[in-house]
């Protein structure tokens, strides 16, 4: 009895692999965000790691569930979250975001390997309706001081891409180079800017997550065909394309929150059509929404409906016939019934004995 | 239509019965316009009026009328009581009026009166369904103020219109999503405090989540035995997933089972007095244990007899025959069954 209780649940033990990965592909976004924004943003990350973690542990003990620490999938929320804000927001902004996905969302719902919802686009989400100064309102790179918050008398305003489309200013997007692009020289979040972490860690995908890379890929073909159809800018449709995967947080989104097995759909058509359905929302919401960055609703939305993917058969031009189905037992019958209706309230007496 | 104690009454109107945290009814005007205390009270008032009279009503008249025709009786009667509250409230409150806009006159057909009538107003009694309808507006009125003053703290920072002095206002809370976050974790922490107590009624009337999660690992079981050949997932690690830890679903017994040998005891031959040769079957036979079973227990052989006479047939000599029929039917009874 004394060597199970040190044993760690088989459970903990993949979800600490699938963690432990996520967290080798977020490092090289971490180093780039030190670099051009300084110790300020590494000191973000890290607080926010940490409070995490003390959230999941106090959160464990008020829904009565034993803390998975070990599993280091709250690690892996206290990083994403900053990584998705301004470097000029305050870091209380980064506190509350992580304390709302792990004590709100990720506790009361489920755990890392399932849940409703996905705690960090949830999070986002969250924070863009409390703050929406503060989430898009991004400092130009490299004159960013680690003392500078939105408030500060020296604080440089940048033009982030998400705002530029947002805005139709074709103007804006000449003075962009390709290069900046590639190495994260632009205003936006911090962790989502720089396209050659962020291409490099989407072909680790190909090695080391094969299964979750349909709904990547699914994602940005569809977000990529919209831009090309629905230019929102003037410059040409290819320019456009560019644009679109490179603004605000959709390749991040592609790579780790639609990709979180919390919510992913569990079959290989599923997979692909939650990664168009959710593409095509997000397009849709950065096209007409309110805010200019709409992928972490798209992605709620999505998550809602993430089982019914499950659903979706392909024809099969199989000419054996499908074996026959098994008969439902009762036992299976009566606990199918049973999760399918709501008890409002027993009906006795005379009357009728009819529920509402 | 039992006389149940009125602290029982009670108990289930405000806690375990209480229509926003159990029963998931009434929930629109709460997250749309309990966003500050002052409203809150406003809806409870006029929940709590529409209630009592409507409920009581229902017990007293109502009890004969079809069913489809009370429903919409509850709803005439509903605009009957919120008319004059809402041209009251228009004359000696005109901001939390406007404020609270059309979801006000849409209190008439809140579904609290519709599913309290139906589901105990005409099914007891007088006095059982007054204290019901009290109970039950008092638990609506309680958690609809409570949740005013969570939004109007969090998401205005004021109370009852004062500056709290907070840090930080967070705006979703005055959006609805804010307010179905809060009636969530209220009715959370209060069935975790009165599971325990009240484990039969509460565990009786709560959405449980993790049934949804039941259903979806059912339908993706399914979809393995629909498709045996087809590879619908990439690992298959993905299937540790889908077995819950108590084995709740057991593999359903597939048509082919492996071939079994099944050995029927020798049975002596009555003529030969030799024993007759094993058999030996292969193929699925899941009748085999009743087989064996009926081939012990062979059912015992009755001598024919003579039928008994019938009672309408009289004899020359015109006498009744004989009643023996009775005595038969007893003895056949007792030989018979052995029950």
């Amino acid at each position: 009895m004394a060597t199970n209780r040190a044993a760690m649940p088989q459970e903990v033990k993949d979800t600490r692999k699938y963690s432990s990965g996520t967290l080798l592909m977020l490092a090289p976004l971490v180093v780039m965000t030190t670099y051009y924004y300084g110790e300020r943003a590494l000191r973000m990350v890290l607080l926010s790691a940490l409070t995490a973690v003390i959230t999941e542990y106090i959160g464990s003990i008020f829904v009565r569930k034993k803390a998975t620490l070990a599993d280091f999938n709250a690690l892996c929320i206290g990083i994403m979250i900053p990584l998705l804000l301004p470097a000029s927001s305050p870091l209380w902004l980064a506190l509350v975001g992580v304390v709302f996905a792990i004590a709100v969302v990720k506790l009361p719902f489920g755990n890392a390997r399932s849940n409703m919802f996905e705690p960090v686009s949830a999070a986002i989400a969250f924070l863009t309706v409390c703050s929406k100064a503060y989430m898009f309102t991004y400092p130009a790179v490299g004159v960013i001081k680690a003392s500078n918050v939105i408030l500060g008398s020296d604080f440089t305003e940048g033009t982030s891409l998400a705002s530029m489309l947002y805005q139709n200013n074709s103007i804006g997007t000449n003075l962009i180079s390709m290069l900046d692009l590639w190495i994260g020289s632009v205003a936006g979040p911090m962790g989502a800017t720089c396209g050659f972490a962020l291409l490099a860690i989407l072909v680790s995908m190909f090695f080391s997550r094969r299964n979750e890379l349909w709904a990547t890929m699914s994602f940005i073909i569809v977000c990529a065909v919209y831009a090309f159809i629905f230019p929102r800018v003037l410059t040409g449709r290819l320019v456009s394309v560019v644009m679109e995967l490179s603004a605000g947080m959709l390749i991040f989104a592609a790579i780790f929150l639609i990709t979180n097995p919390a919510i992913l759909p569990k079959t290989r058509n599923g997979k692909i059509f939650f990664g168009v359905f959710t593409g095509l929302l997000c397009m849709l919401m950065r096209s007409f929404g309110v805010y200019e960055e709409g992928v972490c609703f798209a992605v709620l939305i999505a998550d809602a409906l993430s089982e019914q993917f499950d659903k979706i058969h392909l024809p099969s031009f199989k000419r054996t016939a499908p074996p026959e189905k098994a008969p439902l037992t009762d036992e299976e019958f009566e606990r199918i019934t049973d999760t399918a209706f709501i008890d409002v309230g027993e009906a006795p007496g005379a009357g009728g004995a009819e529920n509402v | 239509m039992s006389d149940r104690p009125l602290s029982e009454t009670f108990r289930k109107g405000v806690i375990t019965n209480n229509p926003l945290l159990f029963q998931i009814v009434g929930v629109c005007p709460v997250v749309a316009i309990a966003l500050s205390v002052r409203t809150a009270l406003v809806v409870a008032a006029i929940n709590a009026v529409e209630l009592v009279l409507i409920e009581t009503l229902a017990c007293l008249l109502f009890k004969k009328i079809k069913r489809y025709l009370r429903v919409l009786i509850y709803a005439l009667l509903g605009f009957a009581v919120n008319l004059p509250l809402f041209i009251l409230i228009g004359r000696f409150e005109p901001e939390i009026s406007e404020s609270i806009g059309i979801f006000l006159p849409l209190l008439a057909v809140n579904s609290v009166i519709a599913v309290k009538c139906e589901t105990f107003a005409v099914k007891n009694t007088f006095k059982d369904t007054l204290a019901d309808s009290f109970a039950t507006a008092l638990g609506y009125g309680l958690v609809t103020i409570l949740v005013g003053a969570v939004r109007e703290v969090l998401g205005s920072g004021t109370f009852l219109g004062k500056n709290v002095g907070l840090p930080y206002m967070a705006d979703a809370f005055l959006m609805p999503f804010g307010g179905f976050m809060v009636l969530g974790f209220i009715a959370a922490v209060v069935k975790g405090l009165s599971a325990k107590k009240y484990s039969d009624e509460v565990n009786g009337s709560m959405l449980d989540t993790s049934q949804i999660r039941m259903l979806h690992i059912k339908h993706l079981k399914q979809l393995i035995d629909e498709n045996e050949d087809d590879d619908i997932f990439f690992d298959d690690s993905v299937l540790n997933d889908l077995e819950p830890k108590k084995s709740r679903f057991k593999k359903k017994q597939k048509a082919t089972a492996p071939e079994q040998t099944i050995v029927i005891p020798a049975v002596t031959d009555e003529v030969t007095e030799k024993p007759v040769e094993e058999e030996k079957t292969t193929g699925y036979q899941p009748f085999a244990d009743l087989l064996k079973t009926l081939e012990s227990h062979e059912p015992e052989t009755v001598e024919a007899t003579e039928p008994a006479p019938d009672p309408l047939e009289l004899n020359d000599e015109w006498e009744l025959p004989p009643q023996e029929e009775e005595n038969t039917a007893e003895e056949q009874n007792d030989g018979g069954d052995g029950e």
